[in-house]
Order: structure tokens, then C-alpha cells, then sequence
């Protein structure tokens, strides 16, 4: 056999392997999911990514000392799981989770130190039903209607969609609550999104260009690498802007994009924000794998208002404060709406 | 005292895990490129007496194909877990056969499922409770949806002059662009690259006549992007896409993104203008930026030239 043939069957035979078996050798299979190396890699994954050491004051080395004996111990996937979110519960932050691959103990909020807890201070049914006299739902997250002849009313529930659905649906809503002498805008259950629709959102109430937040997201192992300073300004967008007074209601449910929006709209001053103070986690939030595939989110940003101060954990204080109780939701009455109605008469 | 996992390096204090852990970067990617080194000795040596016998009939060749890759891959950037991906493509090509030499273009269009192995698990779990104390437990699926295309134009020059000899060789180069994206809870294995390939050819006659057709492919110059260190690329007056093209693009030579690709095609004709053919081809790729992304398959092909 000549050198050529020798090549060319080598070759084959390289393709033909590769075919039935060494995938797997070729990208080196991890093994040695232990408690203990998930809470290695999510220290360390926290120690390289998370943005808000410095803001929180969090000495993340003594946490890795208290927590590591725990997870050297730790011989169940429940056991691992109070140890992680013993971890996590340190940094105090509502965009942080471990989702679990059990039903049994399905997931853990460090902002709440558990579950997130039911919301009891706005159901937007009583909203539709009680107090709505015409309602367009544009998606399940967006619509707009009337509270009386003169009075309009936007709720948003989440900036998940895509920029272009939100466009369309503000030229929309502004062009038929144009007439009204103010509008009420609903995101007491605004579960976040994507900060690009905040600022538009807002800028189809503003009446000229001002900074609203900061961002910065790590870029590096240490705890103060960071990329370059980000500005969002908010500024006159789409084709008319709504200039009339609004008022935004907000809750401990508003988070994420739903703050970065009230950040935005606190800037202009026709907009007055009643209900209750935010959630307080401003930062993209990203997804990670630990090996016995958990998921778990951290934040990377650590994100400001126009002021430099950091909301983390804080949230936005209303200017009003308007809670409602739970007994009153349920027999169809939102008191928070009622003072914002008053307010606008 | 604390030992931190270091990905990028076996020389930390991470020790059995930490080795475990990275991908087989190491030693395998050198394989491919002492086996290219090979065929290129070899065809340096091959070319002289030799004839070309194998040029397809036609000057102008078009190809439709349809194919099933099975891969598996490591994406340290969002998980330390290996995936496997079984994805279908499309596959469309143009063949120009000039003097001396052919031009191609070919351009695939994949799509698939991302599923772990790593666990019997396939969905993650977070339970919820309403207004009137109503407990829901909502899961989310592990698995992520892959899509991508991939575009290449190249030439490969003939090195041999028409003869009887069973083997015609081919040496050239080819520019190339893919995009592989996932849409899922994890962004594994997202990518795009456009790269200047290396590229070499044998077409060999077999004893009936037929062509066995040898392909050998591999990045010299790329430019690589991939989702920047945080994973989240929002910055303010520009979409989340227009970030990922314009903010992590990076030069690279072969020494820090490896793409190779191996393949070998048999065809016969079908009728006087019409050759079906089938392709094996295995692939491997590497790149280190933000964190390791392995990814090696095969991939099963048949195709229809006319």
C-alpha cells in the first residue's frame, strides 16, 4: 500500500470513528457532581460575575469559609440545596435564584429568603372588571383603556416582548387616550424585561433629553472589574408624546425593567409615583449551570440612578405611599387605583 | 483557606475537578493540525506524473442535500456540563469548474435540540403562590433550541495535470461564515465566526471506477464573537444583537480557535446529468474567550448534484 492509500484510509477511518464514538473523548465529559464541587463552582461563578460586592458590602471570602464545612457535609441533594441558599441568602438580592431539577424543593429567592411570596396588594382583574370601562389587550402583558371619559389607563406587566410590539402598541394606546386630561400607569406586577423598552416607554412621555441611570457589568475576575460606565438618557420617542400628568403605581412586585422604567419616568416631572416602594434588583440577571444541572441566576450589573446611588436592594420609595389590603382586593375594591383617580380629577 | 475552580488553567489549586473539568483542548486540537500538516507533505509529494480523470462533467454543478449532525459540546460559559445536540440541516451548493480549478459555494442552514446529559433531569422547577393561596409549582424544559446557518466561498486550485492516475489533488482556501445561536434558559454553544479556511481535496478512483472524494478543512485567520464576559449584552441606543456583532468581535489565529473539519463523499450517478451522493464528515471545534466552548460531531449527509 502506498503512502497515499495509507492517508486516505487513515482519513476514513478518522470519519468513520468519529461517527460511532468520540464525540465525548473530543470535549471531555465533566464528572464528580459532589455537593461540595456545586458549591465551589457557585462561589467561584459568584466571586467572577456578581456585580454588587462593593454595593452591598459583602465580604464574599468569609462567606465561602462559613458556608464550605456545611457543604463538605452535605450528602443529599436537599442538604446541598439549604447550603446553597444559605450562600445566597447573604447577598440579599431578589435577582437571585437556584432553580431546582426537583419538584420537591423547586427553587429558592435570596431576596425573600425562599419562595417569592404571593402578591396581595394588586390583582389586575379587580382593575379590569370594576374599574376599566373599555380595555384593548395588545398582548397578555400590555393593554390600555379608560377609567372615565377622561381619565386613561396603561398597564404593563412585563418589557418581554419585542421592542417593536411595545411601539406599536404605545402609538396605539397614546393615540386613543390623547384626548384624556391624565393617564394611570399600571406596573404594580411588573416582573422586568428588557431596560431597551423602559426607556422608550418612558420617552413617550418625555418632554426633553435626561440622564435617568447608569450601568456597569463585570468584565473580569476581580470584584471592581467592571466595563465602561453605561448613560441611559431617556428622550422624546416615537411619533407624539403623551404630556399630560401621570401617575405610575408601583409595588414591592415592580422589579428589574419595571424599575429601570420608574427610574426613567421619575425624571419627568408631570409623572408622580403612588403605591409602594419597588423590589430593589436593578441588574440583568444571567443563567448558570451547576453539574447536577440546577440553575442559578446572578447578577452582573450594578446599575444607578441619575443621582449615583444605587437602589439595590433598597427599591424606589413611592411619593405617595397607597398599600392595599388584601381583604379589600378581594371584594373588587383598589384603593391604590381610587387615591389616583382622586389625584387626577 | 479557600481553592477556587480555575477553568483556564491546570495549574491552580482546583486539583481533580479543575482537570476534569476542562476541555480536551490540550492535546486533540494539536491532532487535527499535525494531520493537516500531513496531507499537505503528502500532496506536495503525490502531485508530480499524476492526471486529473475525476473533473465532473459539467461546468456549472448545483447541489441540494439534506443531513443530520449529532454533536456534543461543553460552552464553560454558561454551564460545565456536556450537552448533546442531534440537529437536521439544509444544504445548498454552486460548483464552478474552471481551468484550473473550482470554484464552490455552499450554504447549510441547521436547526435542533440542545438536551444535557449531565442529568436525568429535564426541567428546572420554581413554585408560586396567588392571591386566594392557590400553590403552583411551574417548571421550565433544560433542553435549548439551536439554529444556525453557515455560508462558504472558496476555490480549490487542481495540483495535478490530466492523466490515468486514480487520485487528483486540490489545495486552496475559502472564506467562510456561521452563526450558531441558542435560544433557550442558557445560551450554550452561541457563536459567530467568519474565518479564512485552509482547504485541500483528493478525489480517488476506486476500483470500480467510482470517486472517493477526501475533504480537509481548517481556520487560518478568524474573527470570533461570542457573548461578552457578563453574558449580558444590553447597552443603551443599541439592540441586544447589534452589541453581540459590533462589541466582542476578536481576531484570532489557529492557535486560539481551532475548526476543523474532515469529510469523505461518495457518489454515483443516477442518471446522465444527476449523481447522488453521501458525505461523512467529522468536525471539532474550539475557541477559549470568554471561557472554553468545545464542540465536536459527525455529520450524515445526502445530496443530489445536477
Amino acid at each position: 500500500m502506498n503512502r497515499l492509500s495509507i492517508l486516505l484510509t487513515g482519513t476514513l477511518l478518522a470519519v468513520i470513528t468519529s461517527l460511532s464514538s468520540c464525540e465525548e473523548l473530543m470535549v471531555a465529559k465533566p464528572t464528580g457532581s459532589s455537593p461540595e464541587t456545586n458549591f465551589r463552582l457557585m462561589w467561584e461563578k459568584y466571586d467572577t460575575h456578581y456585580g454588587l460586592f462593593a454595593v452591598k458590602n459583602i465580604d464574599w471570602n468569609s462567606v465561602y469559609t462559613a458556608h464550605l464545612p456545611m457543604a463538605q457535609a452535605a450528602r443529599t441533594d436537599k442538604e446541598l440545596f439549604s447550603v446553597l441558599s444559605s450562600m445566597l441568602h447573604t447577598l440579599n438580592d431578589k435577582h437571585v435564584n437556584i432553580y431546582t431539577t426537583s419538584a420537591e424543593l423547586t427553587d429558592y429567592n435570596s431576596g425573600t429568603n425562599g419562595h417569592q411570596p404571593a402578591q396581595e396588594d394588586f390583582l389586575f382583574d379587580v382593575v379590569r372588571d370594576n374599574y376599566l370601562k373599555d380595555y384593548q389587550e395588545i398582548t397578555p402583558h400590555f393593554g390600555y383603556g379608560k377609567l372615565s371619559p377622561d381619565l386613561g389607563y396603561i398597564h404593563i406587566s412585563a418589557f418581554k416582548d419585542d421592542l417593536s410590539v411595545f411601539k406599536e402598541g404605545m402609538d396605539k394606546a397614546i393615540n386613543s387616550l390623547a384626548s384624556t386630561k391624565g393617564i394611570v400607569f399600571d406596573i404594580r406586577d411588573h416582573s422586568g424585561g428588557s431596560d431597551h423598552v423602559s426607556k422608550y416607554i418612558a420617552g413617550r412621555f418625555a418632554e426633553s433629553k435626561k440622564l435617568f441611570m447608569t450601568s456597569k457589568k463585570r468584565n473580569g475576575p476581580g470584584h471592581n472589574d467592571f466595563d465602561d460606565l453605561q448613560t441611559w438618557y431617556v428622550e422624546k420617542e416615537g411619533k407624539s408624546q403623551y404630556t399630560k400628568p401621570v401617575i405610575l403605581l408601583t409595588s414591592p412586585h415592580t422589579i428589574s425593567a419595571g424599575e429601570t422604567f420608574t427610574l426613567a419616568m421619575r425624571e419627568n416631572d408631570k409623572v408622580i409615583q403612588i403605591g409602594n416602594t419597588t423590589a430593589g434588583a436593578f441588574s440583568d440577571t444571567v443563567p448558570f449551570e451547576l453539574l447536577n444541572g440546577w440553575i442559578y441566576t446572578v447578577s452582573v450589573g450594578d446599575y444607578r440612578g441619575s443621582d449615583g446611588k444605587s437602589y439595590e436592594g433598597l427599591g424606589i420609595a413611592p411619593d405617595i405611599y397607597s398599600i392595599n389590603k388584601k381583604s379589600d382586593l378581594l371584594q373588587g375594591i383598589d384603593k391604590t387605583l381610587e387615591q389616583a383617580i382622586n389625584l387626577l380629577k | 483557606m479557600k481553592t477556587k475552580i480555575n477553568w483556564n488553567s491546570g495549574t491552580g489549586k482546583g486539583t481533580a475537578q479543575n482537570s476534569l473539568l476542562r476541555p480536551a483542548s490540550g492535546s486533540l486540537r494539536w491532532c487535527f493540525l499535525i494531520l493537516y500538516t500531513v496531507t499537505c507533505l503528502a500532496f506536495t509529494h503525490q502531485t508530480q506524473g499524476q492526471q486529473r480523470t475525476l473533473l465532473p462533467a459539467s461546468k456549472h454543478q448545483f447541489k441540494v442535500g439534506v443531513g443530520v449532525d449529532y454533536l456534543k459540546t461543553v460552552d464553560l460559559q454558561c454551564s460545565p456540563n456536556l450537552y448533546q445536540f442531534l440537529r437536521k440541516n439544509l444544504q445548498l451548493g454552486y460548483t464552478n469548474q474552471l481551468k484550473k480549478g473550482i470554484f464552490l459555494t455552499n450554504v447549510a442552514l441547521y436547526y435542533g435540540t440542545l438536551t444535557p446529559t449531565a442529568t436525568s433531569a429535564d426541567k428546572v422547577y420554581a413554585k408560586e403562590k396567588d392571591i386566594y393561596g392557590h400553590e403552583a409549582i411551574e417548571s421550565l424544559e433544560l433542553a435549548t433550541t439551536q439554529l444556525g446557518g453557515n455560508l462558504e466561498i472558496g476555490y480549490l486550485r487542481g495540483l495535478t495535470r490530466p492523466a490515468t492516475s486514480r487520485a487528483v489533488f486540490y489545495a486552496g482556501g475559502s472564506v467562510e461564515e456561521n452563526l450558531t445561536f441558542s435560544a433557550g434558559i442558557l445560551s450554550i454553544g452561541t457563536i459567530n465566526y467568519v474565518s479564512l479556511n485552509a482547504k485541500a481535496r483528493v478525489d480517488y478512483r476506486l476500483g470500480n471506477g467510482r470517486p472517493l472524494r477526501f475533504g480537509l478543512s481548517f481556520p487560518a485567520l478568524s474573527v470570533v464573537t461570542r457573548l461578552p464576559y457578563h453574558n449580558a449584552p444590553a447597552i443603551p441606543g443599541k439592540s441586544d444583537m447589534e452589541t453581540f456583532f459590533t462589541g466582542n468581535n476578536t481576531l484570532e489565529t489557529a492557535r486560539h480557535f481551532q475548526n476543523a473539519h474532515l469529510s469523505v463523499t461518495y457518489n454515483w450517478l443516477v442518471r446522465k446529468r444527476v449523481s447522488f451522493d453521501i458525505t461523512c464528515q467529522s468536525y471539532w471545534m474550539h475557541y477559549y474567550k470568554p471561557a472554553h466552548l468545545t464542540q465536536a460531531g459527525s455529520q450524515l449527509s445526502l445530496g443530489l448534484t445536477f
